[in-house]
Parts: C-alpha cells; structure tokens; sequence
C-alpha cells in the first residue's frame, strides 16, 4: 500500500481500537468476563466474512496455508486471551494506562524484532540510540503505576 | 491495578503475536481472509472454552445497548487495516502512529466513559514514552539518510 495512504490509515486503526477495548469492557458487566471472546469474535466475524466474501480464496488455499505454516492461523488464539485481559484490565486501570502498556509492551517487541529480523522482517540491528529509548519508555511504564 | 498493569501488558505481548500472525495469514488468504479466520477461530474457541468451563453465555439477562456490541466489528476493521497496511511502513512508525491515535482516543474515553482521572505522573510517564519513541525515531531517520 502506498505510505501516504497508510500512515492515516494506521493514525486511524489506533484511535478505533482502544474504543473496541472499552466496548469489550462495557459488555464485560453483561456477558461476565469469560464470555467477553466469545461474543467479540463472533461478532466480529460477520463484518469480515462480508468482506472476505468480495474477495474469496478457493478451500485449497486454507488447506494449503494449513499444511505449510500452520501457525499462521494462531492469531484467534491470541485473540480470545487478549480480549479478555483487555475487557478486565480496561476497567481496572483506565483506557489511557492501558494503552500506555499496551503500546510500550509492543513497541520494545518491535525493537526485538527489528534487532532479531524475526518473522521475516528486514534486520535493524540495536543502536546505542535504541537502547536509550527503550530505556526510556521502561522508565515512562514505572511512573504509569 | 497492578493485576491490571499485568495483564495489560501480557495482552500486548499476544497483540503483538497476533497482529504478526495475521499479517502472515494475510499474504496467503487476503486482508479480509486473514480478518474472518482470525475472527471466526476465536469465535470457536472462545464458545468451546465457555461450554468446557460450563459459564453461560450471558451473565445479565438485562437488555444491552446496541452499541456496546461493536467492539468485535470495530476490531475486525482494525485487523483488516493492519493486514492492509503492514509492511507499507516500518514496524516502529506502524507502532508510533497507532500509538498517537490510542493516547488521543483514550484521553477521551477516561473522561467520559470509564472514570479514570488522568494523573500528573502519569502523564510524566506517557510523555517520557513519547519522548524515547521520538528519540528512537530520529535515530532511525538519520540512520536511513546516511545509508
């Protein structure tokens, strides 16, 4: 995708997911925490399928990325655990914590990965500057509690 | 709060996981392919874990605002656009840019929806987040000028 286009668009996905998060907190009081996945996920699967349905692959496809890399099909896993953790800690901490936690726990991920080359990224080896700027955001974690 | 703290950053530990993942999936079966697999394996999953533990899909029998069950849609656009847009731009802007767009929305929502008074240290915090990101950032740039 071209990067003019990306960039709002990422600005964009930011702003909507942590208004998911506290939707999934909101429906915590109603569904109980355990539940929260379950209807998340589900509910989230009617706007993809409508999606996915203008641009379907052949049953072989799936078949065939289950043969090869089968973990690629992990992120619901994830998902279900995820959710929940967020549903309770949204409401225990407040929007504005969690996301601090949430972007600072990734962000130091992200180093890693670009450090490591993990997962098929390009390589972007630890520079001293890194270094200070994770330590940097460990710092801003400790004062967030 | 520190249970909170906890699972909130395990949470973006398997945020992270997730969204590689799905990138992954997302080259093989579309954006929207890799959305609804995502999507509709959690689904089972999470039915499965509530008939295994024997917890009944709703707690409240009282009526639910119709808005409060967009979440999980919301959170579909969100992974269609990841998949869309990964790899359009580094790993670390990706971050920063979402990242500007939570602390703005979250702002916001602390006031209005969950009651959770921003405090000074913690916006001392966020700022020193903010600033090591920034920092990391003009490293990487001058980095790409001299390459």
């Amino acid at each position: 995708m071209n990067k003019k286009l990306a960039i709002p668009l990422i600005l964009f996905s930011g702003m909507i997911i942590i208004v998911a998060n506290v939707l999934s907190g909101l429906l915590t009081e109603k569904t109980g925490l355990l539940a929260v996945p379950f209807w998340v996920h589900l509910t989230g699967t009617i706007p993809s399928l409508l999606l996915y349905l203008r641009d379907r692959r052949k049953a072989s496809v799936w078949l065939h990325v289950l043969k090869s890399d089968p973990t690629a099909y992990l992120g619901g896993f994830f998902g279900v655990f995820a959710t929940m953790m967020l549903a309770y800690s949204v409401m225990q901490i407040g929007a504005f914590v969690l996301t601090m936690l949430l972007i600072s726990t990734q962000l130091i991920l992200a180093v890693l990965v670009d450090h490591f080359g993990f997962f098929g990224f390009e390589r972007s080896p630890l520079t001293k500057q890194k270094v200070v700027s994770v330590c940097m955001i460990l710092g801003g974690m400790v004062m967030l509690s | 709060m520190i249970l909170g703290m906890s699972l909130a950053m395990t949470a973006g530990v398997l945020l992270f996981g997730a969204r590689v993942v799905n990138y992954r999936l997302g080259t093989h079966l579309g954006s929207a392919g890799g959305s609804f697999a995502n999507h509709w394996i959690g689904a089972v999953i999470g039915g499965l874990l509530l008939l295994i533990l024997q917890v009944p899909f709703l707690a409240s029998s009282e009526p639910i605002a119709w808005y409060v069950w967009l979440g999980g849609p919301i959170g579909a656009a969100f992974l269609i656009i990841s998949n869309l847009t990964m790899g359009s731009v580094s790993v670390m802007i990706s971050t920063t840019l979402i990242f500007v767009g939570q602390v703005g929305m979250s702002i916001l929502l602390d006031y209005t929806i969950t009651g959770h008074p921003i405090t000074s240290k913690q916006l001392l915090g966020a700022a020193l987040i903010f600033t090591g990101i920034l920092y990391n950032q003009k490293a990487q740039e001058k980095k790409e000028r001299t390459a």
